[in-house]
């Protein structure tokens, strides 16, 4: 593993910050865009917490420089990757469901979510986290 | 004999961990929480205090969106297979008989079974990613924390998720436990886990009265019911027939891995060719049995067309009285009564007595008002809990050595049925739902 030096630390730190609270917003927003008390949403919200909460757990490590900040941020990582790779999915399906004649329409943009826009603002991470971790073994 | 044999062999192994444990006290010097691997790392985030259990809750919901939502333009693709072979038949066999029982009882029932091949398939994929990644031996590890607290054995989660497979193997499975009683919960308690074959059922009741965006989560829902009514279920059972302490958890926690594409296929086929070999025999035979009562007096249903004149309607409306506190018509009553040989026979059951093609199944709930999302919900729960399948019955039985304990699961889990869909019923009532 590279040294994670103090200033290599607080870079990323500040990143994870910004993605736990892009991800914390996001939960708002998407709260607030579903005024009814169904568990659906309630549960794709909860979601959404629990990759701002996993980004936000490693802010403090990173920041002073530990590794454990970097095992948050590789987590978080992770879940950012399912999540939003789910929403892609979700994305593609619709897409085929309406080359088949079963919807009206696809608009792309509606189709892009909050989770597939912190996603891309994660992936620039993913060469970092390589290199961090790159002469690690499993 | 045997029992000697396996007490001495407990007995080594027992001395066995006790000379490893000595010579790993004197040998090995423990880091200050220094990370080694990108295992360790991992761990660090997923078995984590407070982030383990909403991390494994975020990872099964991000499994069942991606069986139910991802897979739906395949059921599409399946559906259209299906109405194309319907209208194929209805105008190429002359015979109104054998027209009816192609179109109905072949391609009406079975068919409406198949679509469900994409979700399940998703469901098995997802599962064998998270197996082969080493998530899955975490899963257990995250649990058996919480499930400790409640009095259960760690080692029940394993079979449990075994379950989420089918019942019959998950049962099998507890042959691993050392504990009579701690195995005893655990099988008595694995039918609450909802098998594969419960799917097809939610994917079609929650499909039709949630719409693809709430879908996934209400089958979630259902699944989350599973596994508390599986933790209480197994709590009472702790404090009553099986009193005493569960037996201390050993679980060797593999290193993450990629997930090998190839190899998770594999073990995805493996897993839904089980469904496949179902589909064409029990439920074919099922599907065939339900076309018939439902088409016959051939002349008092004119050939099929007046279903509430069919011997099936009789039945239905026999048993319909137990079913109606909580808004379920004869359909539902006839429906359950066949799904007591295969779960997925419900589904089938109603392709044929709609006699809607896989596209309309859905659809043609809704617009008959059969379910309201409340009913729904309620039905869905009861098909998660009322008596096992004929082969999980058979399962507890083979392991058990006794039917008194299939028949106390059957018993049990019924009544636990009709309490838990009165309950849900009762509740969405309080609140103004219909």
């Amino acid at each position: 593993m590279d040294k994670l030096s103090v200033k290599n630390g607080k870079w990323l730190g500040a990143y994870a910050f910004i993605l736990g609270i892009g991800y914390c917003a996001a939960a708002i927003v998407e709260a607030a865009g579903k005024p009814d008390i169904f568990p659906g949403g309630l549960l794709s919200i909860g979601v959404l917490l629990v990759v701002s909460a996993t980004y936000l757990m490693g802010v403090k490590g990173l920041i002073s420089g530990r590794r454990d900040g970097i095992s948050f941020l590789m987590g978080g990582l992770l879940l950012s990757v399912a999540v939003g790779g789910l929403y892609l999915l979700m994305a593609g399906a619709d897409w085929l469901m309406y080359l088949l004649g079963e919807a009206e329409d696809f608009a792309l943009l509606s189709e892009i979510s909050p989770a597939i826009i912190l996603l891309v603002i994660a992936l620039p991470l993913v060469p970092t986290m390589r290199r961090l971790t790159s002469k690690m073994a499993w | 004999m045997s029992e000697y044999a396996e007490n001495l062999r407990s007995a080594f192994a027992q001395r066995r961990y006790e000379r490893i444990a000595s010579i790993v006290d004197s040998t090995v010097i423990k880091g200050r929480g220094e990370i080694f691997t990108l295992t360790d790392m991992l761990d660090q985030v997923f078995l984590n205090k407070h982030l383990g259990i909403p991390i494994f809750l975020t990872v099964l919901w991000t499994m069942f969106q991606f069986a139910f939502a991802v897979s739906e333009p395949f059921v599409v693709i399946i559906e259209k297979i299906f109405e194309m072979l319907g209208a194929w038949s209805g105008q190429a066999i002359s015979d109104p008989h054998l027209a009816s029982f192609v179109s109905l009882g072949i391609f009406g029932g079975l068919g409406s079974v198949l679509v469900f091949i994409p979700p399940i398939f998703g469901l098995f994929l997802a599962l064998s990613v998270l197996e082969d990644s080493g998530y899955m031996a975490r899963a257990a590890f995250v649990m058996d924390r919480f499930m400790y607290r409640l009095g259960l054995h760690g080692r029940s989660f394993i079979p449990l998720m075994i379950g989420f497979g089918c019942n019959v193997p998950a049962i099998m499975a507890t042959r691993s436990m050392d504990s009579e009683k701690d195995r005893m919960i655990t099988m008595l308690i694995n039918p609450l886990i909802s098998c594969s074959a419960r799917l097809p059922v939610y994917v079609l009741i929650a499909g039709a009265l949630f719409g693809a965006a709430y879908a996934g989560t209400a089958i979630f829902a259902v699944y989350a019911l599973g596994i508390v009514l599986a933790v209480a279920t197994a709590l009472i059972f702790r404090r009553t027939l099986f009193r005493g302490e569960p037996s201390p958890f050993v679980l060797e926690l593999p290193p993450y891995a990629v997930p090998d594409a190839s190899s998770s296929i594999l073990h995805m086929w493996s897993r839904g060719r089980m469904f496949l070999k179902k589909a064409g025999t029990i439920i074919f035979g099922m599907t065939i049995i339900v076309w018939f009562l439902s088409t016959h007096p051939w002349e008092e249903t004119s050939g099929g067309q007046v279903i509430a004149e069919s011997y099936i309607a009789w039945i239905g409306h026999a048993i319909e009285p137990v079913f109606q506190p909580f808004g379920w018509d004869w359909m539902a009553a006839v429906a359950l009564l066949f799904g007591l040989v295969a779960k997925e026979v419900v589904v089938g059951t109603y392709g044929v007595l709609l006699g809607a093609e896989e596209a309309g199944l859905g659809e043609a709930l809704v617009s008959q008002e059969l379910f309201t999302p409340l009913t729904g919900f309620a039905f869905m729960a009861f098909v998660l809990i009322y008596v096992p399948c004929v082969a999980t019955i058979g399962a507890i039985a083979k392991e058990t050595n006794s039917w008194r304990w299939p028949a106390f699961a059957l018993v049990y889990q019924t009544a636990l049925a009709f309490i838990v869909s009165g309950v849900i019923i009762a509740a969405g009532r309080l609140v103004g739902l219909s």
